[in-house]
């Protein structure tokens, strides 16, 4: 899935050169060289006490070691860091190429430190000489350093070692848009032309019906077999293609559950797949993050609106800020005739109201519930009648939702998007004999 | 896994070595072994720990998961195999003199001690070419020494008294030069 992604918007620029890193070693006396010590004390200690010749040769191989020649040790090298790419969709992995330069003949090991959200490939994580490429996967959306580089030096008898930690560079991971393949189609459409089959007649390739011709109908539309049958002249008629406005609302106000399939990544996921359907239809798209550090996009058209999404949900932050109620936003954001589609886990009550003031303004709202857990109670009698208790209050809110006519459909994350939402896509319009 | 199965096997090794004879020891030998087994055990179990990595324990909500976390950290932290390599050579002091026996285990504990350093990086067993002359010589030392204790007067007159001030400023050397100076 995400191999088909990648190849669909492809993001896989290559990075800047990576500038190089001073690293400034500071030597250590190594846990091995600690070990032969122990070893070479205790032996002469007891050689020595017990008076018996033969514990010196368990010492001879320890002070071999301890006391051979070592080359001067460097005080700083150098550190290049170059990932494959900067931008990546969640489980994209990125080749990390590693260069440690003026370490001498000191023998060099890197290896990485994933931060939460990352994760080394398998036998990726370790390497054992000055250049090596190691490799690493983002599991979760985000602009974030996946992680740390541990840069280990060692002389030659691994007797002194110096450790160093190194901030990987900053890549920007996008959600994995769900796959979604029908657009649905809400409310008003648009005057403007597009792949939405319309209700009324025009130009488009949807076939409406047959009708009787018409001083200025064209040539090529007459229908000879009808004409034939009826004996008057007549024509196909064609419906009307539109497209038209869509925002996506995404609530990042709350969230819960397990890491990488909370509702929120299945917001931004779901929106995705549907802004990316739209957009593909020649849609114009625009979002809004509801709450959060989050912010919003007035509705634009093409491969760069998408890409302006995926960054705006790569830079979003989840939580509750102030002063973020959509119904302050601008006309720009939020134009009228719209088709809302918002995605939610319908936790947060502002959000709820929100949805409801969209619906007042007469904006169509269609609501993809993206909550996939129940809240942990205490076991026994109590925990069970608060579980019932909060799942009537669920029902008794999307009652209260489809009463003012807003579509409310669940999406778990694991099944296609467009599964839950087919029943509501519009069926071909158009005049019928 | 090979690294640590190879320092698995070299220790289990090193310290049947060392306590064989199990009897005549006396209640400090069953002491070492029990000491030994324990650092060897533990040791192969850092290892192991090393490379799974571990959560921040301020996430984690059970009682039972911060423990557990505390342990492991108190696990990878500790130089156990230090331990284990003193309790085989108290161990191997704990039986009679044998001299040809203290210099196999010389020779094991040596390569037990460079499976360790092997396992805890990702360096390849090839580098250990480098080391090669002073390995040479490091067996060579032990091949001498293991000689002249195993000869007649060894431990006695003035040969002891000698061993005793070489074995002395030995200790001090290496103890000098193991420090980043």
């Amino acid at each position: 899935m995400v191999t088909e992604q990648a190849d669909q918007v492809p993001l896989r620029a290559p990075t800047t050169a990576g500038r190089p890193m001073n690293l400034k070693l500071d030597w250590r006396v190594s846990s091995h060289a600690r070990r032969l010590l122990y070893l070479a004390l205790a032996s002469l200690a007891l050689a020595v006490v017990t008076r018996r010749p033969e514990f010196v040769a368990l010492a001879a191989p320890a002070l071999a070691l301890l006391s051979a020649r070592r080359p001067s040790r460097p005080q700083s090298a150098q550190l290049e860091l170059r990932p494959s790419a900067s931008r990546v969709f969640e489980g994209e992995q990125i080749a990390l190429d590693v260069t440690v330069i003026g370490q001498g003949d000191h023998e060099v090991e890197l290896l990485l430190h994933p931060s939460v959200g990352a994760r080394v490939v398998r036998g990726g994580d370790r390497a054992a000489f000055g250049t090596a490429t190691l490799a690493y996967e983002l599991t979760l959306w985000g602009r974030r350093s996946p992680g740390m580089l541990e840069v280990a030096l060692w002389d030659r008898y691994r007797m002194f070692e110096c450790r160093n930690f190194a901030r990987l560079p900053e890549v920007v991971c996008f959600p994995v848009p769900a796959q979604h393949r029908r657009a649905v189609v809400l409310g008003r459409t648009a005057n403007r032309s597009g792949d939405h089959p319309a209700r009324s007649s025009g130009e488009g390739a949807e076939f409406a019906g047959v009708r009787e011709y018409v001083a200025g109908d064209r040539q090529r539309s007459i229908n000879w077999a009808a004409t034939t049958r009826r004996g008057r002249l007549q024509v196909n008629s064609f419906g009307a293609e539109r497209s038209q406005d869509v925002v996506l609302l995404v609530d990042i106000t709350s969230d819960a559950g397990e890491l990488g399939s909370t509702p929120v990544d299945h917001a931004l996921r779901g929106a995705l797949g549907v802004g990316r359907t739209y957009l593909e239809a020649r849609d114009r798209v625009g979002l809004v993050l509801v709450g959060g550090w989050g912010g919003w996009l007035a509705p634009g058209l093409g491969r760069r609106q998408l890409f302006r999404m995926m960054e705006a949900m790569a830079d979003s932050r989840v939580g509750w800020a102030a002063g973020k109620e959509v119904s302050r936003l601008p006309r720009a954001a939020l134009p009228p005739g719209a088709s809302v589609i918002a995605f939610s886990p319908l936790l947060e009550m502002t959000f709820v109201e929100t949805l409801r003031d969209l619906r007042q303004r007469s904006f169509s709202v269609i609501v993809v519930d993206v909550l996939n857990v129940e809240p942990t109670v205490a076991r026994g009698k109590i925990g069970r009648l608060a579980k019932r208790v909060w799942r009537i209050e669920r029902q008794a809110l999307m009652f209260s939702l489809r009463e003012l006519g807003i579509t409310v459909v669940g999406w778990d994350g694991k099944d296609e998007l467009s599964v839950p939402l087919r029943p509501r896509s519009r069926t071909v319009a158009g005049s019928r004999r | 896994m090979r690294p640590i199965a190879v320092v698995a096997l070299l220790g289990t090794a090193c310290l049947a070595w060392s306590a064989i004879p199990l009897t005549g020891t006396g209640p400090a030998g069953v002491a070492a072994l029990l000491v030994a087994a324990t650092c060897v055990c533990a040791g192969v179990m850092r290892l192991i720990g090393k490379g799974t990595g571990a959560d921040d324990p301020s996430f984690v909500l059970s009682t039972w998961a911060r423990l557990s976390y505390q342990a492991k950290a108190i696990l990878v932290r500790t130089g156990w195999e230090s331990g284990g390599v003193v309790a085989m050579v108290v161990l191997e002091a704990l039986h009679r003199s044998r001299p040809w026996h203290t210099g196999l285990l010389a020779v094991a504990v040596l390569g037990y001690l460079l499976a360790v350093q092997r396992a805890e990086s990702a360096l390849p067993f090839g580098t250990l070419r480098r080391q090669s002359r002073a390995l040479v010589v490091s067996v060579a030392l032990v091949a001498v020494t293991t000689g002249v204790a195993t000869g007649p007067s060894a431990g006695t007159g003035a040969l002891s008294g000698w061993l005793e001030i070489v074995a002395a400023l030995a200790a001090v050397t290496a103890g000098a030069l193991a420090l980043p100076l």
